[in-house]
């Protein structure tokens, strides 16, 4: 067998060094940068564009065009608040067995990482519009067919199926590591369940509750397949304002649109490595 | 000091609640909405919609998507529509929707419209009125020259989508009205089948293919940017066509907003066709000003191409013919 002449050696280092550098560049770096650049580039389409500032001024100027921001942070917003309500219940009800078919429960919760967003979006409005069960459950209960398409609800209710799993996950990872003697013990002096679910549980569930809640806010933010199939037109979000602009040929103002979404990512990205990977300090 | 923290994150999250909920209701409430078209979009955005806010207070929100799938959103409200108001590049949707019982008839106030820019007559008025027209245009590769002769083209060709956007529509029947072989062969030489307008011009101006069949009035737009486009109308046997382009407005049946009408009939004000030559479009009224660097119309020799489109079904027939792989 043949020795590798350069093996451990600083060549072998600077060669990996600039192979992964190129590969990462090429791959992951290099998309990021150009869009970047695109947004602050005057006229993408001639080849000639010059540094410029207005693609972030008609960003932040324009209702029509700052609006989905707003209603991504908006939506965000009211999915996170529901999300640390309807997670926290069915991670609970899996991790402490309180339900029957706990584990059924566990493994179900993580379908929607399984299935297609698309897919999500297309089974909501099908089941909540007007040719759909919901409809016709209504229309026998109350005389009238009621339908959630293009409301504000069906599009909540695909954010949260969306990103159902993050919270689930995240608050089972801390659920498990609890101590149940703990609430037992305070029970047995008197404590009632509320009371020791406020003053024993939730205070040990914060790592939990701030990691769900930050990757249920960023995914929240940049859901897009099962969006484009249930919003509608008024409540139209980022990542979708980015494609109808990309569609219709503003590259420049549809990388301004992601370079603010980048920065959303990324501020939650630090929160997370602040709280969620050092997640003891916040206990 | 831990139920502290508790409190206010708490507090913060019914305040973000609240608020978010009263904003997400209050602007569903209260806002047109308009299904149109990527190829009207600067002379909405910068002329129409500023003056109709103006003139009457109504916020407007336009959505930009193809033709085909505009019509399938209404198809999938079930008499609960967003859309108030249908503004597209050809009178086929809103025939074929008319019959399926998703437009109503309305009438103008601007009685002076000429009659081959608006339907037929039926009960309540009429079914669709063009506020705004394009030539139909070969729009090549600058480096080609001249446009080809489409009886004999050799290029790569864009066919735009026929399913999903006008601009295929406005192809297919092009083709199939005066040679539908020529139409094969620029289908054999399709590299892409872009969904709107736009995408297809960007389509030659980015280099994914050498000649398609566009609008005069997105040409001109991309032109003014400096992308590197050239166009005439479209050649085919030695024969140059006109096919005018129709930017047609509908009222959406069971329209949520009260003012759908006010704003259709805001589109045929002078102070809008008046205008509209500067986004490169032609108004419907003869004696207001061409787009500056529009084709002068007529040309030598040119024969006019108009559809009957109150017959919808005969039109629509042969639009799958020309999906690529289809």
């Amino acid at each position: 067998m043949v020795k590798w002449p350069f093996r451990r050696s600083t060549l072998e280092k600077t060669v990996w060094t600039v192979v992964v550098w190129f590969v990462f560049g090429l791959f992951v770096l290099g998309p990021l940068a150009t869009v970047v650049a695109f947004s602050f580039t005057s006229s993408v389409l001639t080849g000639r564009g010059t540094f410029t500032l207005m693609w972030y001024g008609q960003l932040f100027s324009q209702p029509g065009l700052y609006g989905p921001l707003i209603r991504s942070f908006e939506i965000a917003v009211i999915v996170v608040v529901f999300q640390l309500i309807f997670g926290t219940l069915i991670a609970y009800s899996t991790v402490r067995e309180r339900v029957l078919g706990a584990k059924t429960l566990d493994t179900l919760s993580n379908i929607t990482i399984a299935v297609p967003s698309v897919v999500v979006g297309l089974a909501l409005l099908s089941f909540y519009g007007p040719f759909g069960p919901f409809a016709a459950m209504t229309q026998f209960l109350f005389g009238n067919p009621f339908s959630l398409t293009w409301t504000l609800w069906i599009l909540v209710f695909a954010h949260m199926l969306e990103t159902f799993p993050y919270m689930v996950r995240s608050m089972a990872a801390v659920l498990v590591k609890l101590d149940a003697h703990l609430e037992s013990a305070a029970r047995s002096l008197g404590a009632s369940r509320g009371h020791v679910f406020l003053t024993i549980t939730l205070p040990q569930l914060k790592p939990g509750l701030v990691a769900g809640s930050v990757l249920v806010l960023s995914r929240s933010i940049a859901e897009f397949g099962a969006t484009i199939i249930v919003v509608s037109a008024v409540l139209k979000t980022a990542p979708i304002a980015i494609f109808t602009q990309a569609e219709a040929g503003s590259l420049e103002l549809a990388s301004a649109y992601s370079v603010v979404l980048m920065f959303v990512s990324f501020v939650a990205y630090l929160l997370m490595s602040r709280w969620l990977l050092r997640g003891e300090s916040i206990t | 000091m831990r139920s502290k923290a508790f409190s206010i994150a708490a507090l913060v999250l019914a305040a973000g609640l609240a608020l978010s909920l009263t904003d997400l209701y209050k602007v569903q409430q209260g806002t047109l909405i308009v299904y149109t078209t990527p190829a009207l979009r600067d002379i909405l955005e910068s002329l129409i919609v500023p003056r109709f806010r103006n003139a009457t207070g109504v916020d407007v929100t336009l959505v930009y998507v193809s033709a085909g799938e505009e019509y399938n959103r209404l198809r999938m409200s079930g008499g609960h529509p967003e859309a108030d108001v249908f503004l597209h590049a050809s009178p086929l949707f809103l025939e074929k929707g008319y019959q399926a019982g998703y437009f109503l008839p309305f009438s103008i106030r601007n009685t002076s419209v000429p009659v081959n820019f608006l339907s037929r007559s039926v009960a309540g008025g009429h079914l669709w009125y063009a506020f705004a027209w394009s030539p139909l245009a070969e729009v090549y590769k600058p480096a080609l020259g001249a446009p080809p002769d489409l009886a004999f083209i050799n290029t790569t060709f864009g066919f735009p989508d026929p399913l999903l956007s006008n601009n295929g529509i406005y192809a297919v029947l092009f083709f199939e009205n005066i040679d539908p072989a020529a139409g094969a062969r620029a289908l054999a030489h399709a590299v892409v089948q872009p969904a709107n307008a736009r995408a297809n011009i960007l389509g030659i101006a980015d280099g994914a293919f050498e000649v398609t069949l566009g609008y005069e009035g997105v040409t001109l737009f991309y032109q003014e940017k400096g992308a590197r486009v050239s166009y005439d109308l479209p050649l085919l046997g030695g024969v140059k066509y006109l096919t005018p382009v129709m930017f047609c407005a509908g009222l959406v049946n069971g329209h949520p907003n009260p003012r759908a009408f006010d704003f259709i009939d805001f589109l045929f004000r002078e102070e809008i066709q008046s205008r509209i030559n500067a986004f490169y479009f032609r108004s419907v009224f003869p004696w207001e000003p061409d787009p500056p660097g529009g084709t002068t119309l007529p040309v030598p020799g040119q024969v006019v191409l108009n559809y009957d489109w109150a017959q919808w079904r005969p039109l629509e027939s042969n639009l799958s013919k020309y999906v690529v792989g289809g």
